[in-house]
């Protein structure tokens, strides 16, 4: 399993794949499950982690680096499930290169975050073995060179989500969040293994390379089917709409957590499984589409609904939703590149807001509502610098690298002509703009609540990140995204876009909090709407799980004990009462019979039987009389 | 030795439960005995493996030896790969069916060993039989063990559960039998040659209609082993109230004898049958409304060991819609689901069985929170759960995966609706994992309830071990299956229907 023209890079990948996993494997052995209450946390899970994840990411570089010159390593492995293909092979090419560095670097950051932010926990060795079994498969995700084997990594992720999210297990929320996330997603993985089946059928084989030159004999019908069912799995685990309903419950995990696994690293496996189709997609354009409408409608959805939420952690899921919808807009129309580039510099930002958010809340003592908030500018200095450069990068601030990345995008729309996709990319900028300054005038800005224990800033091992984390933000844009100056009309409309909604923003919030009471009053129905996330939680919960699946699981278990099971036991009771009846003829009508011939004969041999008395005497005399009987008859002749 | 070794582990256990009536009667000597003997056995059948030539088609090992000559029954066993997987699982899933009985059976200790040596013999018997009579006289005699150890050692139902349990699946046979002696007779009359030798039936031919008629015969008695919709009621009643060990051999083991007779006999004895569209049709639509059905009624259970039940209506679904998809992924996978399912169904019970021993109550409602009292359990649930639910990288996700690709191949619509079965069964093993395992602990009776013991943890061990390597690594599975399964594709394909 190396590539004869890479062998050192292969090695490195092997590794780089091993290390988090053997890491895991010494957390998982070197910890019992569940410490006692009253032993201490312990620090060395945290530090092994670290260890283990930032040896995975030099590694990493060492492979990435085999990749320049647009080449690319593939090493061919062994069958898995044989007949389709040998799908423990790997490939690392310029796409997953990014990913693969992208999944290193935040990684790291937030493992170091966790050792400060998850300080008070007991159960250090869990999280941090759940953490590393999450980056072992995000990067086997990356590296696989098969979709089968990309779809171990896909349900692995979705795994580690699901422990995750549930790491507060006691509690009842995050418990529900956990099976909530993991069933939506496997709506969207039930598309993608027909999805699998279909290219595994008509391709012979699952790898990439195989499926790739095979593409072209596909029939077109089947080619639209496999495009449409990638999507459907893209979309349940991007979160996109309507399978997007777990990702703001899955807030309920450690922020740490959602920092990595729920804003900049696992949702994006949608948006990379699609990129990484795109010898497909580019045959069904037309499937293609309804990705970028999916993406567009999404976009501005999430947008509106962030600008209304009060938790701190929700407006930034909801804003992670928004943005994926924002890189679906650029897959569906073509601009595969853009909406990776997006990828990369939202993982940037929007990893480091979660974990700024972890701050705030750490500062506040685990509180999440942005209303409680205020003022924390002062006070946590740090936090707020690297925030709002956060911010304002996912604003799109030109200068900043989320400005970059979406300008691609809107420009790409532009030309591809699609003029819906592209128009709700400009809506989604303005309103993301304005839901990003708002997030930051409720948090750092304004007066402070009157009772509030004093908020701190964080210790080291949460500030490096952040620090490190605010210069990711700034340089991905100027050195790795491609800056296309010619585009200046666009360049220049959407930098216009973001200022004005940060200025929106800037007045309603910071300038002049009293016009919102106003702003409010006018929009009340649509505020409404928006509150209630345009009704599609209470469609999903009320409707289709408890109004249909549960009542025809309701009606189900009722027609089986009664229809199904009521048949056999009916069945049952029936030659029950049948033999019953036999039974009674039996007694009362054959056995009758059979008794009244012995009666009769009875009571016919009633005569005979009295002389059958037994005594000898009567014998004797019965005997005389006949004797004497039989003498008379003689001497009467 | 290897010219009688698969009599050897067909018999050992039958001659173990004769020993048992030797032993003084005390529980340990009887239970160390069985457990001896089993181990025994296991070990026995673990060296049909290197003889084993994994690519020749064809049964190997075979026996035969003249038995009734006046009717022309012989005794005749053999293995072919599908055989020996769930001989395999037979010898394994019966020694830790022993272990899992240790503390829990105290009275009449050896009427319940004997019971499952006799039971394993059956099983045993039922998978390596090349005679239809012998084949016959085994499936019968593993229903009477069975009755008894539900009947004598279940729960407050447990009489009206085994009664129900022994007729239902009795009445099922009676048409099976009636099938084979139609078989029987046909070739009989055609060849003068009365034999229940199942090769030379296979060679009948015999008319499309008589096959038809044949085939729902065979149907009838198969279907209600597996148990297909809505042949399936017996089931969660004979689980609910069998002891662990019972529900164990069950679930991991008995439901394969349908399964099992659908390969073995119903596609090679009346090919042009299984392959008649109406046939295919019904099968495929009653093995789906088992798999949605199966799982929806899930939902709804508040009783975990009956959800567990309900969950191996939907699972077994699945290897019946492999089995009528009639190529090789289908057929392959339907096997590997089979013992998939008895790995994940198996250890399922086994958990259900030792939190009964604990706190003696099956209702989900009780319990809550129990991951924070007992983690080493709630891990070993949480496998168990995620291997059941089909997840990649363990043994569920194998068989199904294949099954799909094979029912795709076929029709899609039979594919799209079984990915629904795997969207519900996620549902509603990970609400009952949910609701038993996470949040607060509810009950102040289960705050001290103690973790899985030395003696649990080693029965669990060897089919979570399995649960991975399978999961990861199953080609040897496949090594093993492959000549057979061709051999059946090419028979069942003779009148092959094409939709």
């Amino acid at each position: 399993m190396v590539d004869p023209t890479n062998p050192l890079a292969s090695y490195a990948l092997q590794a780089t794949l091993l290390l988090p996993f053997l890491g895991m494997t010494v957390l998982f052995f070197g910890g019992r499950l569940r410490s006692s209450m009253q032993e201490a946390p312990k620090r060395w899970p945290g530090l092994v982690a670290v260890f283990f994840v930032a040896c995975s990411l030099i590694l990493s570089t060492v492979a990435a680096a085999g990749t320049r010159n647009h080449h690319t390593i593939a090493m061919q492995g062994g069958d898995w499930i044989p007949g389709f293909g040998p799908a423990f092979s790997f490939q690392l090419d310029w796409l997953s290169s990014w990913i693969l560095m992208l999944v290193g670097v935040v990684s790291l950051m937030v493992m170091i975050f966790s050792l400060g932010y998850m300080r008070e926990e007991r159960d250090q060795h869990r999280y941090f073995g759940e953490l590393l079994f999450f980056t072992a498969m995000m990067k086997l995700l990356i590296t696989a060179g098969s979709y089968l084997l990309l779809f171990a990594g896909w349900e692995s992720v979705g795994l580690a989500s699901y422990l995750l999210i549930g790491y507060h297990f006691e509690r009842p929320k995050a418990a529900q969040a956990a099976t909530k996330a993991f069933i939506v997603n496997r709506v969207g993985d039930a598309g993608l293994i027909l999805g699998i089946i279909a290219i595994a059928l008509s391709c012979g084989s699952t790898t990439f390379t195989a499926v790739a030159s095979a593409a072209m004999s596909i029939p077109h019908g089947t080619l639209q089917l496999i495009c449409a069912m990638l999507i459907i799995g893209a979309v349940g685990k991007s979160a996109q709409f309507p399978l997007h309903i777990w990702l703001p419950d899955a807030m309920e995990g450690p922020t740490p957590v959602s920092a990595l696994i729920h804003s900049a690293t696992m949702v994006c496996a949608g948006v990379y499984l699609l990129a990484r189709s795109n010898f497909l997609f580019l045959l069904a354009p037309e499937v293609g589409m309804g990705a970028a409408v999916l993406g567009a409608v999404t976009a501005v959805f999430a947008a509106s609904v962030a600008l209304v939420e009060d938790d701190i952690k929700r407006v930034l899921a909801y804003s992670t939703i928004s943005q994926i919808g924002f890189m679906f807009i650029a897959l569906g129309i073509g601009a595969d590149r853009a909406a990776m580039y997006h990828v990369v510099t939202h993982a940037f930002f929007k990893s480091l807001l979660f974990l700024g958010a972890g701050s705030v809340i750490h500062a506040m003592h685990g509180e999440q509502s942005l209303k409680r908030m205020g003022g924390l500018r002062k006070e946590l200095p740090v936090t707020f610098w690297t925030m709002c450069i956060a911010s304002l990068s996912l604003a799109g601030l030109p200068g900043l690298s989320g400005f970059f990345s979406k300008e691609l995008i809107l420009e790409a729309g532009f030309e591809s002509g699609h003029l819906f996709v592209t128009a709700c990319g400009i809506v989604t900028t303005l309103l993301t703009a304005l839901y990003s300054w708002r997030l930051m005038s409720l948090a750092f800005f304004g007066e402070p609540p009157s009772h509030r224990l004093a908020p701190h800033e964080a210790p080291v091992s949460m500030r490096i990140p952040l620090v490190v984390l605010s210069v990711c933000c700034v340089v991905v844009g100027w050195g790795f995204v491609p800056i296309r100056w010619s585009a200046w009309g666009i360049m220049i409309s959407s930098g216009v876009l973001a200022c004005s909604g940060l200025a929106l923003a800037w007045y309603y919030y910071i300038r002049r909090p009293d016009a919102r009471a106003s702003l409010d009053e006018r929009f009340a129905p649509v505020a409404s709407l928006l509150r209630n996330r345009w009704f599609i939680d209470a469609v999903f919960e009320e409707h289709l799980v408890e109004g249909v699946v549960l009542r025809t699981a309701a009606g189900a278990a009722v027609a089986d004990a009664a229809l199904i099971d009521g048949a056999v036991r009916g069945t049952a009771s029936v030659a029950r009462s049948a033999a019953a009846g036999l039974g009674w003829s039996d007694r009362f009508v054959i056995d009758a019979i059979v008794r009244a011939v012995a009666d009769i004969t009875r009571f016919l041999s009633w005569p005979s039987r009295a002389l059958q008395s037994g005594f000898v005497q009567t014998y004797a005399l019965l005997f005389l009389v006949g004797v004497l009987a039989a003498l008379g008859y003689c001497f009467s002749r | 030795m290897t010219a009688h070794l698969l009599s050897l582990v067909l018999f050992l256990p039958l001659a173990g439960m004769l020993g048992l009536l030797l032993l003084p009667p005390s529980v340990r000597v009887l239970r160390g005995f069985a457990a001896l003997v089993a181990a025994v056995t296991f070990g026995f059948s673990l060296l049909l493996l290197p003889g084993f030539q994994t690519g020749s088609p064809g049964f190997q090992y075979v026996e035969r030896a003249s038995w009734i000559p006046a009717i022309g029954a012989q005794y005749l066993i053999g293995l072919d790969g599908i055989s020996l997987l769930l001989v395999l699982l037979t010898t394994l899933v019966s020694l830790l069916a022993i272990g899992a009985s240790w503390n829990s059976i105290s009275e009449r200790p050896r009427l319940f060993y004997a019971m499952i040596l006799l039971l394993e013999s059956g099983l045993i018997g039922v998978f390596t039989s090349l005679d239809l009579f012998l084949f016959y006289l085994f499936w019968d005699t593993v229903l009477i063990p069975m009755y008894f150890i539900i009947g004598i050692y279940g729960g407050e139902r447990r009489s009206y559960a085994a009664i129900k349990f022994f007729l239902y699946t009795l009445l099922g046979s009676v048409f099976l039998l009636l099938g084979f002696l139609a078989i029987y007779f046909q070739y009989g009359q055609a060849t003068g040659v009365y034999t229940f030798e199942l090769t030379k039936l296979m060679s009948a031919n015999l008319p499309l209609h008589v096959q038809q008629w044949i085939f729902w015969g065979l149907f009838l008695g198969f279907a209600v082993k597996v148990p297909m919709f809505p042949l399936h009621t017996w089931l969660p009643d004979a689980h609910v109230e069998a002891p662990t060990a019972g529900s164990v051999l069950l679930a991991s083991l008995m439901l394969k004898m349908g399964t099992y007779g659908f390969i073995r006999f119903s596609l090679p004895l009346v090919p042009a049958a299984c392959s008649t569209p109406a046939i295919v049709t019904t099968m495929a639509v009653l093995s789906l409304i088992a798999i949605i059905y199966g799982a929806l009624v899930c939902l709804m259970q508040r009783d975990w060991k009956k959800l567990v039940a309900y969950s191996s209506i939907s699972h077994l679904g699945f290897c019946t819609l492999g089995i009528f998809a009639l190529n090789y992924n289908g057929i392959t996978g339907s096997v590997i689901q089979q013992v998939s399912h008895g790995i994940s169904t198996g250890l399922l019970f086994l958990l259900v069985g030792f939190i009964y021993e604990r706190r003696h109550t099956r209702e989900i409602a009780d319990y809550g929170g129990l991951a924070q009292v007992m983690p080493v359990f709630a891990t070993v649930f949480a496998i168990t759960v995620f291997s059941s639910a089909g997840l990649p990288l363990l043994n569920g996700f194998i068989g199904e995966f294949t099954i799909l690709s094979g029912a795709f191949a076929v029709n899609r619509v039979w594919a799209t609706v079984g990915v629904i079965g795997i969207v519900l069964s996620a549902s509603y093993l990970l609400w009952l994992y949910q609701r038993t395992m996470m949040g607060p602990v509810k009950y102040d009776v289960n705050r001290h309830l103690p973790d899985l013991t030395a003696r649990e943890r080693l029965i669990v061990l060897p089919l979570v071990v399995l649960a991975f390597a399978i999961g990861i690594y199953p080609a040897p599975l496949f090594r093993i299956l492959q000549p057979a399964v061709h051999a059946l594709v090419g028979q069942a394909q003779a009148g092959a229907f094409h939709p």
